[in-house]
């Protein structure tokens, strides 16, 4: 046990902060050590209480209990303009950028160098100029968010906290949105940012790679509570990260048990497709998906997943090629007549397309069924069956909540994607579309998520699962197909093929064969 | 107006009564968070009974007004006024640190309030001195346009003036040309009638501008594709 000598650089300090949200403990006790140059994972699943710890020390709540110190001063952080104040800022999970705002407007709203109110520009350009020379972050200042890539509106974001002239740089999960190269970028820039002194980084994330290759020191939170504090030298393995995160052993490495692949299900052919910007995304994709079969779809975001994914449900028509089901010809057929059909859609995007956030998750788990002949009286929803059924369908997927009237919006992203599964699932699929199923959760409902569909699979279901996750696509499936940009480059069986092949794949180069 | 005896009386009033009016709408819309389009038609209602129900309370006689505003070359003040207003209305949101925090109130108060904002305070100010303005708008209609009151007098106008707005993308001069534009149709139209240039019945030539207006919204709806409209117009906004 190392004696605590470093006192004098300790940064900030939060003692025992509690948050309740209407009865519900959301930060039970915490406390909280940052040392300067430090980076400092807080690591927890989604709803553990990360997020609302940070909001309490950029001022956006109050805490019910606690005190905070910085450099040893006891504070009072009462708005967002006291935490900036004390040096401390924060870059939100979900960007707080105003869209029709230029970039350097964006970076000095609420603190622009003005002369009778009139803003001074040229002055804030310069200075913001100066701020990326020196840390690296090059955005066009002239841009607007929308036409910014994800890894620059995030760049902007920094920026903003450190025109201020942040030392604390709070981080919400910084890399969800962005791709595997730009997450790269980033965690460069936050490490130098770091080391050199300029911000000490409290860095909230799920994401265990991350924690990994970031932290010296982190904080793990479990529904509320700390349940460790580790030094760099004491962080271990993913696995057992992931077993103080979730309170239970997690398996990376679920069990697949040998189904044979039966009939052809699906078939695509020489599919070509434009996306909305009337671009041409997809380029004569051909491949199947068989009875009892996994089939990946790996590849880098943006090159034609999305599309795929919508030709396949009848959301956009192909120009070209042909969509067969049991080796009937569905191309011209609609949503309604494939899902008729049986098929199941997990949209890539939840909150938009696979919900209606202000509906109760009994609505929603009705949406898309409701056409059934047992929701039915005739002409009305006979509310009383939807009921038992929504109830039946949330108990059987372990969603986190008795009130089926609850709105949707209301839960975690987990338990938003398990009513998505509840509903989907429950119409008793023959082929499963699923669309980066786990993007953006905790492991606990990853790993619940991905033996859901190891188990449609020993089902004797058709399923075909787009991810981005490497790992998974490797985990999941018995074949694994590459593309990029708008092509199948290859289908590889999933035994006996490396990560690093199918990497080569996904980056365009052909491997010889 | 009539009590005092003087128009600028009769503005000033029109201006309180707008202003009283806002902060009305003001506290429902923002600091509760009720919908706006049901307030704004209750207070539409509301205030459309009251002004004729004050006016034949207090006024038993028709009135007409004699006195007129300054004004050169046949425009009077008001004309200038409008201009005044473009242009300071395009600086301080286009070049003050106000006008800043006034766009991200309506695009995406969130970021404004991390950004140390008072979102509430923003709207209310913005609120306050748009209610103010139309009830000048309005008063300088029936005092110095019309010149008498008379129930309903303002047909719609009010409605022509939200949909220049769409029309001119929510921006400081478009939505200036596009006023000038739609006013120069409602005069044509009070012309068409009085000159009879169109063997048309009068109710079709009254209702002229509101069709036009109408084709050219769907049009520049179709061209622009997107709505200019600021995000988080009509949206309450609170902490979660």
């Amino acid at each position: 046990m190392q004696e605590p000598s470093k006192t004098d650089n300790v940064l900030l300090e939060m003692k025992g902060i509690t948050k309740r949200f209407s009865g519900i403990v959301a930060n039970d006790h915490i406390n909280l050590l940052l040392r300067c140059g430090e980076v400092h994972s807080i690591l927890g699943e989604n709803g553990a209480g990360k997020t609302t710890l940070m909001n309490i020390l950029s001022g956006l709540y109050q805490p019910d209990e606690g005190e905070i110190f910085i450099d040893g001063r006891k504070v009072a952080i009462k708005s967002p303009s006291d935490a900036v104040k004390l040096g401390i800022g924060m870059v939100h999970q979900h960007l707080k950028l105003v869209d029709t705002l230029r970039v350097w407007e964006n970076i000095i709203i609420g603190y622009e160098p003005t002369t009778f109110s009139f803003i001074r520009r040229e002055e804030a350009k310069t200075k913001i100029m100066n701020l990326q020379h020196r840390f690296g972050l090059h955005v066009d200042l002239d841009a607007k968010p929308p036409d910014l890539t994800a890894c620059d509106r995030q760049k902007t974001e920094i920026l903003k906290v450190l025109y201020r002239g942040a030392r604390i740089l709070i981080l919400d999960e910084p890399t969800s949105l962005l791709t595997p190269s730009e997450k790269v970028k980033l965690i460069q820039t936050i490490k130098r940012m770091a080391a050199e002194g300029i911000c000490s980084v409290p860095f909230i994330t799920h994401k265990l790679p991350e924690v990994l290759e970031l932290s010296t020191c982190l904080t793990i939170l479990r529904k509320g509570k700390v349940v460790a504090t580790l030094n760099a030298n004491e962080i271990g393995t993913e696995e057992s990260l992931a077993e103080k995160m979730v309170g239970r052993t997690v398996l990376f490495h679920l069990d697949k048990k040998d189904v044979a692949a039966g009939n052809t299900m699906l078939a695509v052919e020489g599919i070509e497709a434009f996306d909305e910007r009337g671009v041409k995304t997809l380029n004569g994709v051909s491949l199947s998906v068989n009875e009892g079969e996994i089939i990946g779809l790996a590849g880098v975001s943006g090159n034609g997943q999305k599309e795929l994914a919508k030709v396949i449900m009848g959301i956009i028509k192909p120009s070209k090629g042909k969509v067969t089901f049991k080796g009937e010809d569905i191309t011209r057929s609609n949503t309604l007549a494939r899902r008729d059909r049986g098929f199941a859609y997990i949209p890539d995007d939840r909150m938009a397309e696979g919900i209606v956030p202000d509906l109760s998750i009994k609505e929603n788990i009705l949406i898309g069924n409701h056409r059934k002949a047992m929701f039915t009286n005739r002409w009305l929803i006979n509310d009383e069956f939807a009921c038992k059924y929504a109830q039946e369908t949330i108990k059987r997927f372990n969603v986190d909540t008795s009130d089926i009237n609850k709105p949707v919006g209301k839960l975690s992203g987990g338990n938003i994607q398990k009513i998505v599964l509840a509903r989907e699932l429950s119409r008793d699929p023959t082929f499963i579309l699923a669309d980066k199923p786990t993007r953006g959760l905790d492991v606990g409902s990853q790993e619940y998520i991905r033996s859901v569909l190891l188990k449609e699979r020993e089902n004797r279901k058709a399923i075909l699962l787009i991810s981005e996750d490497l790992d998974e696509t490797m985990m999941l499936s018995d074949r694994i197909a590459v593309i990029y940009e708008g092509k199948i480059m290859k289908i590889l069986p999933c035994q006996g093929t490396t990560k690093d092949e199918v990497g080569l794949l996904m980056a365009g180069h052909c491997t010889a064969s | 107006m009539f009590f005092f005896g003087s128009i600028w009386a009769g503005l000033a009033l029109g201006f309180l009564a707008g202003l009283i009016v806002a902060i009305v709408s003001a506290y429902l819309t923002i600091n509760k968070p009720y919908d706006q389009l049901q307030i704004g038609f209750g207070i539409w209602f509301l205030t459309e009974g009251a002004a004729g129900f004050l006016y034949f309370m207090t006024m038993n006689t028709k009135f007409r007004v004699e006195e007129t505003l300054p004004s050169f070359n046949g425009l009077d003040v008001v004309f200038f006024a409008t201009i005044a207003i473009t242009i300071v209305y395009y600086l301080v949101i286009h070049r003050t640190k106000y006008g800043l925090s006034v766009v991200a109130a309506g695009e995406n108060p969130g970021a404004a309030d991390v950004a140390g904002i008072n979102v509430h305070r923003v709207r209310w100010i913005c609120t306050l001195v748009g209610g103010s303005l139309l009830g000048l708008a309005g008063s300088w209609f029936s005092i110095i346009v019309l010149r008498h009151f008379f129930y309903n007098m303002v047909a719609g106008y009010g409605w022509l003036a939200i949909l220049t707005v769409i029309f001119a993308g929510f921006a400081a001069f478009p939505t200036f040309l596009a006023a000038l534009f739609f006013s120069f149709l409602i005069g044509m139209q009070t012309r068409i009638q009085v000159y009879g240039f169109l063997p048309l019945p009068r109710e079709i030539i009254l209702v002229l501008p509101y069709i036009f207006g109408l084709i050219l919204l769907i049009v520049s709806g179709v061209l622009r594709k997107k709505t200019s409209a600021p995000a988080a117009l009509g949206h309450p906004y609170e902490r979660e």
